[in-house]
């Protein structure tokens, strides 16, 4: 009965955003947004405790009321246009509740406070698909809307996100909450180009992705939650502490990492467009991320905590947690810069 | 006439509304919440929506009914807040009314606030020229509710699934372990 | 007459023989510093040739023998200059450096690096020939630079005492405020005249300018040690007593003044810097004076003297009379030499003692360097015929014959009385009386390396004054007539000078309280001069220094303004924007606040 209880949430959480993506009619587009927000629920409380229901129901009551808000912004372009489908209308009101609703569901600045609180409610994979999977719907429309958007305002959102999210993760020592801002942070990023060259946004996406589900894993398994339990998985993995370095700094956006690759070329995309101010802005912005990042380095890679003598044979028992495809991830988020020449096609 | 009674309606729609969010208790919360969901039905039976009205009416309001009594016996409190249990409450109370005041004086006199949402009619009957040459009336809600049959028949499914989802989705989350 | 030039060259190359020579098989063989001491005996006879061609027949030349560089219109060449002052000084230093140098033989016979000592020595020489040789600015500056090394490298000959080191850098850096002024001009020169050559600067330049002026007047002060930057002379008596002969009587502390005698075809029409001259001449003259009368250490009596000298002849520029001021250079390097040997034989005999209140009685042990200490002594303080007569006594009169300042005159005077007063004391306190020393066997002065080079140098002592100023050929003429007080003013102060410190002195065999006045503080602690300076401008620069690199910069502006501001607003600001948790009221009305910022904003 789990089984196939499990079954149908997992099937209306991929369906629903599926159908977000292939969609092109406004109303079809809005329900599978709503059949993924409503899948997830029971996947963020799978155990019935108060500590779990809480980011539920905070999750819960974030997500529909964006829902609304674009829901209200689908009909008015319905009563401006007549038609349901995707159209562009320079009504600025229309725009405005549109934006607003998608960055209240993305989860960036002015409304990103949820992301992190729900995030750190649940456990590693559940925040894993929470930020990556979930992502991918809201900014589907986002891209498919992306003339429709308005510029001044997902630019201060953006700017906000990478400040805000650089921010917040200095404050931190629960990894998922690092993460979260991280995710904030690499949203903001994904905004700030939007608007100029949305594929970029997609490879932005794309390599976010991988970099985030190769670096939950590798915490999943080893089910690390803080920066203390990483300081002491030299013990328990020596390989993994450097994988985790190189992942951490390929997070950060350092060169010869693939992170590097999307900061780069949206850089570049920004001051091609002279917008220099937000590029730069952003830029300082990112070494706050890159902050929190080294420090994470710092505790797992660079130094040695002092510990009991028994926590030091922990490499000795088996673990038996196995994450599938840990592999290719990780070399995919660590090595695919010298890739990027093939992305002609981009610009 | 009809323009007058729907902006008393409207006024008191956003009066409920008002008590709504300055919720003093949960249980008169959702006691305005009824309220405001009834005059809502009340406002689009008044444009001519008897479809329509009926089933929010019916469907929302049957549901919320519900609800209502399941929360409130859920839920009692012993004394619970009313609108005048509280100064802030009264006063956040009479703030709304007093805002409301305000923008409808701005709009009747100024005419400044942009109508977004014209609702015009919801219900219309539409002439139809049959294939076999017969003419007819047909009410435009209940053809609207045909055309989502027949012609959006995938989003039926899609619709369909998602209630299907949903109920076991409720279910997960209530049974508990 | 090609003599004349060959010789003066010859006289100049063989005194690199000895710098040659240590690169062969030649040097093994030979005792290296009597080689040194030949050599420039021999030197001292050849350069003899020139100067009595030119006392004969009044020859002088100017020898440009290679381009050196060109720089677009600026010619620079190796030039030399064969004139009155160079030949009749490179005479001079010759005879003092031999005499020097065979005494050295003596004082340093038991140094373990006596070679490297006579060829310092005889580098020190080679760079004043150069410094007085040259023709243009750049030689001058080149061996004027070379003295300075020379003698940081002889003062500190022992180094391992941290006196002989502080002395050395005091020298070094008191003459680096100098060179400031020498490169100024130097640079002046190059911008107004397009030339270095001394005659090409002399013809496109009037000396009205007061900048380079005073450029040379602020070398002069370096090199020579006037007022404002003398200390380091006393301090210079760290090194062996033959560097100090050196040092004093021919190389090194007249440089500044040789250097503002070649100028004075620039420096007599300016009046102002005369007078500025005059003045710090005479301050310089009666404060070092002053200095000498309540020292104990002999040499360090005989350094102040040398230093009061210079002022006198800073006074003879300040009058215009440069050729005055070169014939008491000459005069003074003989006795000062001589001055300098006499306290290194006492000092050796008294088992290094230097201290004249622990000497006494030295008549009786030590008659002949005795005899040449007064000798000495009297040629200084200006005892008519002997040496000092002939060119103190000429400053005077011509100072006292100018209308000059007034002020200046009568501080020059009583310098003179004073130099009276500390000789007498030497002389009083070393030589006559008790002995106040331990006996020791050893004491003798048979060494002729000793004893030849002070009877040299006391006969010259007696003589050379006479000679010199036979020959000399004044061009500015002093005033010949004039009353009998003003004839007898130098005589008259220096006797009452003499008188007053004898009487003085032997108030010194009675008992007396151990008590000094503020008056002989004031001298015995040098005018309070050195702790002034020494200490209080490097604390003022070095806090200065601790304040603006270390506190404001390091700690202020690159520690405090922006790494740790940075870093503790972002502190800040990150515990501002996310310590919260489940504020979910306010993360709605978040959207409430956006909203209406978004519709205000962007209609």
């Amino acid at each position: 009965m789990k089984i196939m209880l499990m079954t149908i949430i997992y099937t209306t959480l991929i369906m629903g955003t599926l159908i977000t993506l292939i969609s092109s009619h406004w109303l079809l587009m809005w329900i599978g947004l709503e059949m993924s927000m409503l899948a997830i629920i029971p996947i963020l409380m799978n155990k019935s405790n108060p500590r779990s229901t809480q980011p539920a129901t905070k999750y819960s009551l974030m997500q529909p009321t964006a829902s609304m808000i674009l829901l209200l912004s689908i009909i008015l372009t319905m009563m401006y246009s007549g038609q349901w489908s995707i159209f562009y209308s320079n009504n600025t009101t229309i725009s405005l509740i549109l934006t607003t609703s998608l960055i209240m569901k993305l989860g960036l600045a002015p409304f990103h406070f949820w992301v992190t609180e729900v995030t750190q409610g649940t456990s590693l994979l559940t925040g894993m698909v929470l930020l990556t999977w979930q992502k991918i719907a809201p900014l589907s429309i986002l891209l498919q809307n992306f003339p429709t958007i308005n510029q001044p305002l997902i630019l201060a959102s953006a700017v906000l996100s990478t400040l805000l999210g650089g921010w917040g993760g200095l404050n931190q020592t629960q990894l998922r909450k690092i993460l979260a801002y991280s995710s904030i942070a690499h949203m903001g990023w994904m905004m700030a180009v939007l608007f100029y060259n949305p594929s970029i946004s997609i490879l932005n996406l794309v390599i976010y992705i991988m970099l985030t589900i190769s670096t939950f894993s590798i915490l999943h398994t080893n089910n690390n939650l803080t920066t203390l339990a990483l300081s002491h998985m030299w013990s328990t993995s020596p390989p993994t502490i450097i994988i985790i370095l190189m992942n951490l700094l390929s997070l950060g956006g350092l060169p010869p990492l693939t992170g590097f690759a999307p900061k780069w070329i949206t850089i570049q995309e920004m001051v091609k467009n002279n917008n220099i101010t937000i590029s730069i802005i952003m830029t300082m912005m990112a070494l706050l991320s890159l902050y929190f990042y080294m420090r994470l380095t710092y505790s797992t890679t660079l130094t040695l905590f002092p510990s009991t003598n028994s926590s030091k044979f922990k490499w000795f028992f088996h673990n038996n947690k196995k994450m599938i495809m840990l592999a290719p991830l990780i070399t995919l988020s660590t090595m695919l810069l010298p890739m990027t020449p093939l992305l002609t096609t981009l610009s | 006439m009809i323009l007058n009674i729907v902006y008393i309606l409207s006024i008191m729609f956003v009066i409920g509304f008002i008590s709504f969010s300055v919720k003093p208790s949960p249980i008169y919360g959702g006691l305005a919440l009824v309220v405001s969901g009834g005059i809502g039905c009340a406002i689009i039976l008044s444009y001519g929506g008897s479809f329509l009205g009926l089933v929010v009416f019916l469907v929302y309001l049957g549901g919320m009914m519900v609800v209502f009594a399941y929360t409130t016996a859920m839920a009692m409190e012993q004394y619970p807040e009313t609108w005048g249990s509280s100064v802030i409450i009264w006063g956040t109370l009479f703030l709304g009314f007093l805002f409301e005041l305000v923008g409808l004086r701005w709009w009747v006199d100024y005419e400044h606030v942009e109508v977004l949402a014209n609702c015009y009619g919801m219900g219309e009957w539409i002439i139809y020229d049959a294939e076999g040459g017969s003419v007819g009336f047909l009410n435009e809600d209940s053809a609207g509710v045909a055309a989502i049959y027949s012609y959006n028949c995938w989003l039926m499914f899609v619709a369909g699934w998602s209630l299907f989802a949903g109920i076991f989705i409720v279910l997960e989350i209530t049974r508990g372990n | 007459m090609n003599l004349f030039n060959s010789s003066f060259i010859m006289t100049l190359t063989i005194l690199t023989f000895p710098i040659i020579t240590p690169l062969t098989n030649l040097y093994k063989k030979s005792h290296y510093p009597g080689y040194i001491k030949t050599i420039i005996s021999i030197s001292f006879f050849l350069s003899l040739i020139p100067t009595l061609t030119m006392f004969y027949s009044g020859q002088e030349a100017t020898m440009y023998n290679w381009s050196w560089l060109n720089i677009q219109t600026f010619h620079l060449n190796i030039n030399i200059k064969l004139d009155y002052f160079s030949i009749l000084f490179m005479s001079v230093a010759l005879f003092v450096t031999w005499s020097i140098m065979e005494f050295s033989l003596w004082y340093m016979h038991s140094d373990p690096n006596m070679d490297k000592f006579f060829k310092y020595l005889l580098l020190f020489l080679i760079t004043m020939m150069i410094l007085v040789t040259a023709n243009n600015l750049f030689q001058l500056f080149i061996g004027w630079e070379s003295v300075g090394i020379m003698s940081f490298l002889l003062i500190g000959w022992w180094h391992g005492r941290s006196d002989a080191n502080t002395a050395a850098m005091q020298a070094v850096l008191y003459n680096r405020i100098g060179d400031i002024g020498f490169i100024l001009s130097m640079t002046w020169f190059l911008l107004y005249s397009n030339s270095w050559d001394l005659q090409q600067i002399f013809i496109t330049q009037e000396g009205t300018d007061i900048i380079p002026m005073l450029g040379l007047l602020l070398a002069a002060t370096g090199k020579s040690a006037q007022f404002g930057l003398h200390p380091w002379l006393p301090s210079a008596m760290e090194g062996p007593t033959p560097v100090s002969a050196l040092l004093h009587s021919s190389t090194m502390v007249v440089a500044g003044i040789f250097l503002l005698i070649r100028f004075y075809p620039l420096m007599q029409n300016n009046q102002s810097l005369q007078t500025l001259c005059l003045c710090l001449g005479a301050l310089t003259t009666l404060f070092t004076a002053i200095c000498a009368l309540t020292q104990n250490d002999i040499k360090k009596i005989v350094a102040f003297s040398t230093s009061s000298q210079l002022g006198l002849m800073m006074v003879t520029i300040g009058i215009n009379q440069p050729h005055l001021a070169f014939l008491h250079i000459c005069t003074h390097a003989f006795f000062k030499a001589m001055l300098f040997l006499c306290s290194g034989s006492i000092i050796h005999n008294l088992n290094d003692e230097q201290d004249i209140r622990k000497m006494g009685g030295l008549h009786k042990t030590l008659p002949i360097t005795s005899s040449s200490l007064m000798i000495g002594s009297m040629a200084l303080t200006g005892i008519p015929f002997l040496t000092g007569f002939y060119s103190k006594d000429l400053i005077i009169e011509s100072a006292t014959t100018s209308y000059t300042n007034a002020w200046a005159l009568v501080i020059t005077l009583i310098a003179t009385s004073l130099t009276a007063v500390y000789s007498t004391r030497i002389i009083f306190f070393a030589l006559l009386n008790n002995p106040r020393f331990n006996f020791s066997p050893s004491m003798n002065e048979n060494d002729p390396t000793m004893i030849n080079p002070i009877k040299r140098l006391a006969i010259s002592s007696i003589l050379a004054g006479f000679f010199i100023s036979y020959n000399i050929p004044i061009t500015n003429i002093p005033q010949m007539t004039m009353p009998p007080y003003m004839k007898f003013a130098a005589i008259l102060s220096t006797v009452l000078g003499f008188m007053i410190a004898l009487e003085l002195n032997v108030m010194t065999k009675n008992l007396k309280s151990n008590y000094s006045t503020k008056l002989t503080n004031f001298s015995n602690m040098l005018g309070y001069f050195p702790p002034l300076i020494h200490r209080t401008s490097p604390f003022i620069n070095l806090s200065t220094g601790q304040n603006l690199a270390s506190l404001m910069i390091d700690l202020i502006w690159l520690e405090k303004s922006l790494p740790k501001t940075i870093s503790q607003t972002q502190a800040m600001a990150s515990m501002y924007t996310s310590t919260q948790t489940g504020l979910l009221k306010l993360y709605f009305l978040s959207f409430l606040i956006s909203m209406t910022l978004a519709l205000t904003l962007l209609f």
